[in-house]
């Protein structure tokens, strides 16, 4: 059996360059549909707002309404491929060169497993801009891949996948992956896509990755912001740099009472992770950052301050959040801090019935009031 | 709070002892269908309340909330003081008459009952206190003299029903004559029999008679 490993880079951003006029126009998300992907067979979303917390038990659909929002915001086979590796398949996808292994790939995205039904997930602004993405295997056109060299198999007839993306001014983008003997291909058309980093959770974030978006706010003289922040939450941090470590970088700390710098992911992983995300909305503005499982790593008593810090953060970037919790902790230390912002948020309960999943919207002073009264909302 | 609705209608009070106060009726009256829930705080905490419970994840089950409010010494005020509660919640049907259920869409119907009654100054512990003095007949002579003596008898209807009841909780209950409003219907006080009072007619009779909604 011919297996080959595809790999990708380990990126938890989608940094496909916007179309000029959408990233200029661009609105928070205010609407999410999503038809046919995953566990969700139709489901529209109103009045989502800048911190929206998505809570519900396992296996009720919190992971794959956040992979639905990536999806959207990135809009390319490359995002579909990388939410296999993080939910599945882990650091590489090994793929045989047969139409079956193919479709596979691809068919635990659609509800239901019915590659039938096209997936389509849309989102829209504050306007009437719309962006959306429609995936599904090409009826209409077909590869053969017609194997070559010593060992002699049968040609195979492989239909493609194709993602097809609309931006808010109605022009498509048509990517249409197939796959040979040797790899899948992605024929390289740029596609218009809103600014999205995605923490999956039990996922470390590349630290090249994060040493380079450090670089770049450094750049532009503004790490010093991003440091007095983690300053705020961790005192004994007494700077960021960007080193080599090893044959890469990484953001080393400067800790008191320590001689030398330290990775970052050394000195705390909780430190790392709000470093992380603070990075991602400083470098993804008018975008979206999602986060799966947003209390991992953190001290409960830290959580109203690491709130205040991701909220800031976000409006001071013009950044929308999708973060889900399963922690009741986090969830009041953000009732200490949500007060007075309640028209900021938004709480989105999932829950599965049947194999079906549906998300409920609960407006932000519902949740506010919720939570000052201690009700249970998960 | 872990707050599920097995019912599908609730009972929303002001407070802890206004709850012990129904379960028990409810209980005593053999009331079926009503779930009473996490008090409000106070009579200015029903709209933050009604907020919490459209929070619930069970929400969707419910068919009306009942909530309940004194009139103290301000029949009208207090209504419209609870009716712009549920209107500042959003959503909900706002009751233009007093238990008269309001509904609107994606939400329970919502109705309000003041007490003692609809045309009647007090509070609960008003109807408590009459079922107390139809009892104990004899004492209401020594509890008039007794507020006039320490000089209650000018405070408004509601507090001075307060005293009242208080006063005579420790009269009727010698077992515990410091027991609050709050325990005072646990079974072992021995006062659940005041339940079968005529007092408490007519709210029973607006549970029993309570549509059940589609």
């Amino acid at each position: 059996m011919l297996s080959e490993r595809l790999d990708i880079a380990d990126r938890g951003d989608v940094r496909c360059r916007a179309l000029k006029s959408s990233e200029e126009d661009y609105k928070m998300i205010e609407t999410l549909s999503i038809q046919n992907f995953r566990c969700f067979e139709l489901i529209k979303l109103n009045d989502l707002q800048r911190i929206n917390i998505i809570v519900g038990q396992n296996a009720s659909g919190k992971t794959a309404l956040l992979e639905a929002l990536f999806l959207a915001a990135g809009g390319s086979p490359e995002v579909g491929l990388r939410l296999k590796m993080w939910r599945i398949v882990g650091e590489s996808i090994e793929v045989r060169a047969d139409r079956t292994a193919f479709e596979g790939l691809w068919r635990d995205m659609f509800f239901g497993l019915d590659e039938a039904r096209d997936i389509v997930i849309s989102i829209s602004g504050s306007g009437k801009s719309t962006r959306s993405v429609r995936v599904f295997f090409s009826s209409k056109s077909s590869a053969i891949s017609i194997p070559v060299g010593k060992q002699k198999k049968p040609a195979v007839r492989i239909f493609p996948i194709v993602f097809e993306t609309m931006d808010e001014t109605g022009k498509k983008s048509r990517l249409e992956v197939i796959m040979d003997e040797q790899k899948i291909t992605v024929p390289g058309v740029e596609q218009p896509s809103l600014k999205a980093a995605f923490f999956p959770s039990g996922i470390r974030a590349n630290p090249g990755e994060a040493a380079g978006r450090f670089s770049a706010l450094s750049k532009i003289k503004k790490d010093v912001e991003l440091v007095r922040r983690l300053q705020e939450l961790f005192p004994f941090i007494e700077g960021l740099s960007v080193e080599t470590y090893g044959a890469g970088v990484t953001i080393f700390a400067s800790v008191q009472g320590v001689a030398e710098k330290l990775p970052v992911g050394l000195v705390s992983e909780g430190i790392g992770k709000v470093l992380n995300i603070l990075l991602a909305i400083a470098n993804s503005p008018k975008g979206v950052v999602i986060v799966d499982e947003v209390e991992n790593g953190f001290y409960f008593k830290a959580m109203p301050d690491i709130w205040r810090a991701l909220y800031e953060f976000a409006v001071e970037y013009d950044v929308q959040l999708f973060l889900s919790t399963h922690s009741e902790e986090c969830l009041l230390a953000l009732a200490e801090f949500a007060k007075d912002k309640a028209d900021q948020f938004s709480l989105l309960q999932t829950s599965n019935a049947g194999g079906k999943c549906e998300v409920r919207h609960v407006s932000g002073t519902d949740f506010e009031a919720a939570l000052q009264e201690g009700v249970e909302v998960r | 709070m872990a707050e599920t609705y097995s019912e599908t209608r609730l009972i929303l009070c002001e407070g802890e002892s206004d709850n012990a106060f129904f379960r028990k009726l409810m209980f005593r009256r053999a009331i079926g269908g009503f779930q009473v829930v996490e008090p409000a705080k106070g009579n200015t905490g029903f709209g933050s309340r009604l907020q919490s419970i459209r929070a619930n994840r069970d929400f969707g089950k419910l068919k009306a909330i009942i909530i309940v409010s004194d009139n103290d010494n301000d029949l009208g005020g207090s209504f419209r003081a609870v009716a712009q509660q549920i209107h500042d919640a959003g959503g909900y049907g706002v009751p233009r008459k007093r238990k008269t259920p309001k509904r609107s869409p994606d939400h329970p119907a919502v109705a309000i009952y003041m007490l003692p009654s609809a045309n009647r100054k007090g509070c609960l512990e008003t109807l408590i206190t009459e079922s107390i003095l139809s009892a104990r007949p004899n004492v209401e002579n020594c509890i008039d003299d007794y507020s006039r003596c320490v000089g209650s008898n000018g405070w408004d209807k509601s507090k001075r029903d307060k005293m009242r009841l208080h006063s005579l909780l420790s009269v009727v209950c010698e077992n515990d004559p410091a027991v609050s409003t709050s325990w005072m219907w646990k079974d072992e006080k021995g006062l659940l029999n005041l339940l079968d009072d005529p007092a408490f007619n007519q709210l029973a009779d607006f549970l029993r008679d309570f549509p059940i909604l589609p």
